[in-house]
């Protein structure tokens, strides 16, 4: 099922389909391995909601809300 | 014969918490160097080695994510690859990370550069249940691999005989490389993704275990918890700080009195006493007596940083900061700003985005840093006896309170087209070693102390001479030339409650460092410390002094300050402008505090 890295629930592991942002911050983003393909799964959310951490490659990872948001995913 | 050979020069490189600094460490051992980089702002890190027969050479670069120029701080890393243009580069690795540690190892393979794996965290991984065949890794990369333990130096012979052996063989690229290439030089990461699936997958694989880094982030980072936590945290490492470092503070300001009694005695001529007692003694000495306060502050600011707490401070408070203008990166050289603004404005290089940077740097002035507690501590000592302690936190939070309302009002004024992301990774969690933070707070106070003997020592001996002339005057007194401008400058401040020409000559002299408000005013009145607390009171009400305080808290907080921002910023303009806003700041905020003290009848 496709949908946004934002409303993935926590622990539902997805793998990643386009990153929706402007070039350097996709690219930035592919430097932390959030590339294609890759799968990712939400693991906390920080007491006031934003940012969110996700699991990615073996490393834990804070975006902004704002970012998750334009990165769709799809899960199995 | 041998000693002949050339020095073999090796970069290290690597990804922010691989444990970089800690290979550093146990490979250059105590012969490590501190320069800047020809040109830029960045500091070189450099340590030479003899090993075997051979000098080595080894360059720290900048911890990155990536060396492909995408952004201005990895360009950086680049141009230095290409600058010191190292015959050899070890890439340390984080073996529990590998897959997103190698695809800057394919970046650093298509600038055709010579590259030695070392993986670290080995046994960590082992616990995680990491399951790893190096072997066959090696030989998919076609790259050397060794084996170390960072922390400990383990191994750390092996990587240099590799080094050794590398240096002596011709560069070969892996044939795999081309068909990671997007364009000559860029690596296509998708398809780097691919191969380190296909090719690397078969001989790697984690079976999650339960990992210590959840518990301790299920009570670190918990809804309810995280906070209290944050609080107490904080209140600790100042607490610790304060009560560590006044003896030691004690200690210190005890030796340099009685320094400067020692060259009282010792018959130089009049002037030189003069010029050694009361501006080189008194100046240098009075900025040296904060370096323990400074280094006990940074000792327990990098024991945080190593145990991998302060990102999750970052990421806890970035959606407070965010509200404010500014990212939750802020935070590190925020608290950094309470030990000395030098360093912390040197800490925002973190922040990638350039406002946000920018914002970070105009309102670090404003944390109270070290040396203008000694001010706080004399006149809430005099004027506040029963209440100092809540009205030094009063000052600390107000400079908070300035320096986030200043965060809104710039987020305003500055514009920026470029995009602004927070995206930080969490280090696993993980026992900070003695050495390296001590290494690590020995480094920032070893900025503080560089300060204090370049930029305040040239500031020190203007500020001398100014008093001294012209000749025959009394030092520092009203017919100096310093007392003559005191003079003329001192109705600006009698709104503001401190109308005698000596307040504003001590602020003068206290933009070399704010503490040496305290050894002017013993100067211009002629007594000690201990005479102060009497003297004081005759030209000032505890409204003035509550007022004087709040000016001293805003204004410019050194020279040193304002010449690291010009540093880092690059832009005369944002120097002035930060240090005219400062004192336009302080001025108002001043002149409310005393107006409306007295109007409620405070005086």
């Amino acid at each position: 099922m496709k949908t946004i890295l934002y409303k993935l629930p926590l622990g539902q592991k997805a793998k990643i389909e386009k990153i929706n942002t402007p070039k350097t911050i996709k690219e930035r983003l592919h430097t932390f391995g959030l590339i294609k393909n890759v799968v990712i799964a939400p693991i906390k959310t920080t007491p006031l909601g934003c940012p969110r951490i996700y699991q990615c490659l073996n490393t834990a990872i804070a975006i902004r809300g704002k970012l998750a948001k334009q990165i769709e995913v799809e899960t199995k | 014969m041998k000693q002949n050979k050339p020095t073999i020069t090796v970069g290290l490189i690597g990804n922010p918490n691989t444990g970089k600094t800690s290979l550093l460490n146990a490979l250059t051992g105590l012969n490590l160097h501190v320069g800047n980089w020809p040109g830029k702002t960045v500091e070189k890190r450099q340590g030479t080695i003899n090993f075997q027969d051979r000098k080595i050479t080894i360059v720290d670069l900048p911890g990155t994510y990536s060396i492909v120029p995408y952004s201005e701080e990895e360009k950086i890393s680049r141009d230095f690859i290409i600058e010191a243009n190292p015959d050899i580069i070890i890439q340390i690795i984080d073996i529990n990370a590998l897959e997103r540690n190698l695809l800057m190892t394919f970046e650093l393979l298509a600038m055709e550069k010579n590259l030695i794996l070392a993986f670290n965290f080995n046994k960590e991984a082992k616990k995680r249940g990491i399951n790893i065949d190096v072997k066959k890794i090696q030989e998919v990369l076609q790259i050397p691999i060794v084996l170390i333990e960072a922390n400990t130096g383990e191994n750390k012979n092996a990587l240099l005989e590799q080094v050794i052996t590398a240096s002596q063989k011709k560069l070969k690229t892996p044939s795999y490389l081309a068909s990671l290439l997007k364009t000559k030089e860029e690596i296509s990461h998708g398809q780097a993704m691919n191969f380190i699936k296909e090719k690397i997958h078969p001989f790697y694989s984690t079976k999650q275990r339960k990992n210590q880094t959840k518990k301790i982030d299920n009570w670190l980072l918990n809804k309810y918890l995280a906070f209290p936590f944050f609080i107490l945290i904080i209140y600790l490492m100042f607490k610790a700080t304060f009560t560590i470092s006044a003896p030691l503070i004690n200690f210190i300001d005890n030796f340099f009195s009685w320094l400067g009694k020692l060259v009282e005695v010792l018959g130089l001529p009049a002037w030189l006493t003069s010029f050694l007692a009361e501006g080189l003694i008194g100046g240098v000495g009075s900025v040296l007596t904060f370096v323990p306060l400074i280094f006990i502050l940074f000792l327990i600011i990098a024991l945080l940083e190593d145990t991998g707490y302060l990102t999750r401070a970052v990421v806890l408070v970035d959606r407070l900061f965010h509200k404010f203008g500014i990212t939750g990166r802020t935070f590190i050289p925020m608290i950094l700003g309470f030990g000395c603004n030098v360093p912390a404005i040197m800490a925002t290089r973190t922040i990638r985005n350039k406002k946000e940077r920018q914002i970070a740097i105009f309102i670090n002035s404003f944390m109270s840093c070290g040396a203008r507690l000694p001010v706080y501590v004399l006149f809430t000592g005099i004027f506040f006896p029963k209440n100092a302690t809540l009205v030094i936190m009063l000052l600390y939070l107000t400079g908070v309170a300035v320096a986030f309302v200043l965060s809104v009002i710039l987020s305003h004024l500055i514009k920026s087209a470029e995009e602004n992301a927070l995206i930080i990774e969490l280090p696993p969690y993980r026992w900070p070693t003695l050495r390296n933070t001590v290494k690590h707070a020995w480094y920032q106070t070893s900025l503080f102390i560089k300060k204090a003997g370049t930029i305040i020592l040239g500031a020190v001996i203007v500020i001398w001479l100014l008093s001294s002339l012209p000749f025959g005057v009394e030092y520092g007194s009203d017919q100096s030339i310093l007392g003559k401008i005191g003079q003329i400058i001192t109705p600006i401040f009698a709104p503001l409650g401190f109308a005698h020409w000596t307040f504003a000559i001590a602020l003068i002299f206290g933009l070399v460092a704010k503490e040496v408000i305290i050894g002017t005013m013993g100067t211009l009145y002629g007594v000690s410390e201990q005479g102060l607390l009497t003297i004081i009171p005759n030209y000032i009400t505890p409204l003035g002094a509550f007022s004087f305080l709040i000016f001293v808290l805003l204004y410019i907080p050194c020279l040193a300050t304002v010449a690291v921002i010009r540093k880092e910023t690059g832009s005369w303009k944002f120097t002035l402008a930060h240090a005219l806003t400062t004192i336009i700041i302080a001025w108002l905020a001043a002149f409310v505090v005393y107006q409306i003290g007295l109007m409620l009848e405070f005086s």
